[in-house]
């Protein structure tokens, strides 16, 4: 049994008639052909299927796409809308990824965190990013990133 | 990984809710935040043909603050249980704990009473609301009925909750000077405990008075570390009592051997944690032993 199921994403409201059992993941990536929200490990552990529901950072492949009905969802290409994101552009300037992967995540995951922490400590960064795996950098250009985008973001004025 | 098909159901108020788990009994699944339930639907490891998605009840998202009690409703976010003021003044156990489990990205999702119904050994809020003597509210069309939490828990993903009741709310009780944290150790970030203690207590600067003790992941549930509190109660506080304690619990406690460690070594973390627990909650009222 199909339902049908509409939301908000990246500013645009989207219908579709799916099966309830669709991850929203699913829903993104072949629905909606936005394939920057990556899966990684499918059982809720790597963070790189991260989006934003309603502006809180969350899972995407533990959600049902039905149960974001009536919600908005930002992708990584929701955050570079109007050319690239602070946060983007300081993950390239501090090297914080290496093959990529896991990156829409990492910076999903780091969005939450300045739009209502506009300075962090790396204690809190690394807080705030511990859901998220990356198996190439080790994490210190990761932080490092995290840290230069918070001084771009506050000094940019942009959100 | 897809879920097998199911029929999906999602009720705007709890007496809809009711109906339908009225209606489909054992076949039906309660989805708070899906955080346990959906990784389990994906691994075929459950495969419910009704699900029941209370996410659009409303009113059951809240956190009252009614002075001598805290009420939590079952589909309050676990991040909204970390930063909740009110909570961290009076019974801080209850964010100490919430903060420790799984990442933040499952905490925006996961809820309160989610973590509670699904009866999870593994799961970490269990023995934080047990230690303070909370009481669970269930409803079912008939009416609610409240659970001592140290109750509730009957075996491994079994609790006292009915077919046809929704966990609808926790009652958490202030007491007064009472003090108390909830530790874990993990392997890696983000994961299940090797075991978790959460430690509750109160005591006259000398002596320990009322002193709870409550250990996870290291038997077919929450384990309520009854031996070691009743020898503790009336002690005077000192490291030998703690450590006897700690020894008690350990005993007390039934690991079993998987990927996380032996049973020995299980043993081992829970007395250190029972220790650390102790040692630390003491140090910050100023009666260090």
């Amino acid at each position: 049994m199909k339902v049908k199921v509409s939301m908000v994403v990246n500013g645009e409201k989207v219908e579709r008639v799916v099966q309830p059992r669709m991850l929203l993941v699913d829903f993104i990536r072949r629905e909606l052909r936005l394939t920057g929200t990556h899966v990684g490990c499918d059982t809720s552990s790597c963070g790189a299927c991260a989006v934003l529901l309603n502006g809180r950072a969350v899972k995407s492949c533990t959600i049902l796409a039905v149960q974001a009905e009536g919600k908005e969802i930002v992708t990584i290409e929701g955050l570079s809308k109007g050319g690239m994101h602070p946060i983007q552009k300081a993950f390239v300037e501090k090297q914080g990824l290496q093959c990529g992967y896991c990156t829409p995540g990492m910076i999903i995951s780091s969005y939450q965190l300045l739009s209502s922490n506009p300075n962090p400590s790396e204690e809190e960064i690394r807080k705030a990013l511990s859901g998220n795996l990356c198996r190439c950098t080790g994490y210190k250009t990761i932080i490092d990133s995290v840290k230069y985008a918070s001084k771009l973001m506050r000094t940019e004025k942009r959100k | 990984m897809y879920p097998k098909d199911f029929e999906y159901h999602s009720p705007e108020g709890i007496e809809e809710a009711l109906n339908i788990l009225e209606k489909n009994g054992s076949e039906a699944k309660i989805m708070g935040g899906g955080q346990s339930l959906i990784p389990m639907m994906k691994l075929r490891i459950v495969a419910p043909k009704h699900i029941v998605d209370i996410n659009k009840i409303s009113s059951l998202d809240f956190i009252k603050d009614e002075g001598k009690r805290i009420v939590i409703g079952t589909l309050t976010r676990m991040a909204d249980v970390e930063k909740y003021e009110a909570l961290r003044k009076k019974v801080r156990i209850i964010p100490e704990c919430a903060e420790q489990i799984a990442d933040p990205l499952v905490r925006n999702m996961g809820t309160f009473g989610g973590n509670i119904a699904h009866g999870d050994p593994n799961n970490d809020m269990p023995a934080a609301v047990l230690v303070t003597g909370a009481r669970i509210v269930c409803r079912s069309k008939s009416g609610a009925r409240e659970i001592e939490a140290r109750n509730f828990f009957v075996d491994t993903f079994t609790t006292a909750l009915k077919e046809n009741e929704i966990l609808e709310s926790v009652v958490i009780p202030v007491s007064r000077g009472y003090k108390g944290t909830y530790i874990k150790m993990e392997r890696i970030a983000g994961d299940y405990g090797i075991a978790g203690v959460a430690v509750w207590f109160s005591s006259d600067g000398e002596r320990f008075r009322d002193c709870r003790i409550a250990l996870t992941g290291v038997g077919p549930t929450v384990i309520y570390a009854e031996k070691a509190c009743n020898y503790l109660n009336d002690q005077r506080i000192t490291r030998e009592a703690i450590k006897r304690a700690s020894e008690v619990a350990s005993q007390e406690s039934k690991p079993s051997d998987d990927l996380r460690g032996s049973e020995s070594f299980k043993r081992k973390v829970v007395s250190l944690l029972v220790r650390r627990a102790f040692e630390v909650s003491l140090k910050e009222v100023g009666s260090e032993p």
